[in-house]
């Protein structure tokens, strides 16, 4: 297949993009000499995540993999009905609301470094807390899966399948095991920021470079009105049904993402959380 | 400033209810897509207004009406 990432091309975006990413961890390692000495430094980054850094991996948190890989094909089939995955990527918020102003004062507080510190402080009891870090990591475990499929057909597909699904997979997965282990949550919260930047600037060349090549949103409506107008009407009732249902279920589970409750505890502050989820 | 947690704030979540059940264009007619206006029908235009003003309350939510941690360090100051 001819594409514009296939081939030598493909391949050097991909190392560089993966070595920048371990330069990113090894820099904050070399920065930050303290950080396998304690637990608070090395998962929380000593609870001095700022605002700018908090902003962009809470960014990198909820929109994984899927959105990138996921979120185009379902919008193909679903038409304009998939707008509701504007509305709950906004809603999380919500679901943030609920508990994070009070759980930021009592990580704080109590020292908190997993969402399990939480639990046995709230319960004081080991079964509830063995029982609720079990359930998070079954969840973690889809999660972080996701994430690996992504991947390997986020590069396998993008160049053109030079770059094999298994062997992108291999080598983003062992830098990412590298400079989580070196940087700890300083280092992804970092490479986060890095790979929220290039997401953004991503989207919006991808969203500039689909007009010039495949038409504006006018022609695609003009012709999905001709060929399948149902993916541009009010959807019907199984579809409004399905509407709510996603976005209560989006509203809480991923505010609760064990990962995003993480950051959390390592804000640097109230203000700094306030304004990273602003 | 005195202290404030949003979940404490009823009339907060009575606005977000009402914005979280117009989130969904189950008031208007099944099918329906025109006029479609830049090239967008135009319910999902009214959707995507709605959705600008979860967003814009959610900024004045969080900006005016969460303020915890300064009594608390006033608190562990005592």
């Amino acid at each position: 297949m001819d594409l514009a990432f296939s081939g030598v091309s493909g391949i050097t975006i991909m190392v560089s993009y993966g070595l920048l990413m371990l330069a990113i961890g090894i820099w904050t390692f070399l920065k930050n000499k303290g950080i396998h000495l304690s637990n608070r430094e090395f998962y929380l980054g000593g609870g001095k995540i700022g605002t700018v850094v908090l902003f962009f991996t809470f960014f990198a948190t909820q929109y994984s993999g899927n959105t990138i890989v996921g979120y185009a094909p379902t919008a193909y089939r679903m038409g304009f009905m998939w707008l509701q995955s504007i509305t709950f990527f906004i809603l999380i918020v919500i679901g943030y609301l609920l508990f994070a102003p009070r759980l930021y004062i009592l990580s704080k507080r109590f020292e908190f470094i997993t969402p399990s510190d939480f639990i046995e402080k709230r319960f004081n009891n080991k079964g509830v807390t063995l029982l609720a870090s079990l359930l998070m990591l079954y969840g973690l475990c889809n999660f972080l899966l996701e994430q690996i499929v992504a991947i390997g057909q986020g590069v396998s597909g993008l160049t053109g399948g030079t770059v094999p699904y298994q062997a992108a997979v291999i080598f983003f997965v062992t830098i990412m095991i590298i400079y989580g282990w070196l940087g700890g949550m300083r280092s992804v919260a970092y490479t986060d920021t890095m790979q929220g930047i290039a997401l953004l600037f991503g989207v919006i060349i991808l969203l500039i470079g689909s007009i010039i090549y495949f038409g504006s949103v006018g022609e695609a409506t003009s012709y999905a009105a001709q060929f399948s107008p149902e993916k541009l009407g009010v959807p019907d009732i199984d579809g409004i049904i399905g509407w709510f249902s996603m976005l209560i279920l989006v509203t809480i589970g991923a505010a609760i993402y064990p990962h995003a409750i993480q950051r959390i505890y390592a804000s640097e502050s109230e203000l700094t959380l306030k304004k990273s989820l602003t | 400033m005195k202290r404030k947690e949003p979940i404490n704030n009823w009339k907060l979540w009575i606005l977000l209810i009402i914005l979280y059940i117009l989130c969904v264009p189950w008031y208007l007619p099944k099918g329906s897509y025109n006029p479609i206006i830049w090239g967008v029908p135009y319910w999902a235009l009214i959707i995507m207004g709605i959705s600008l003003l979860v967003s814009i309350t959610l900024t004045y939510i969080v900006e005016f009406h969460w303020h915890i941690a300064d009594d608390e360090h006033e608190e562990s100051d005592d």
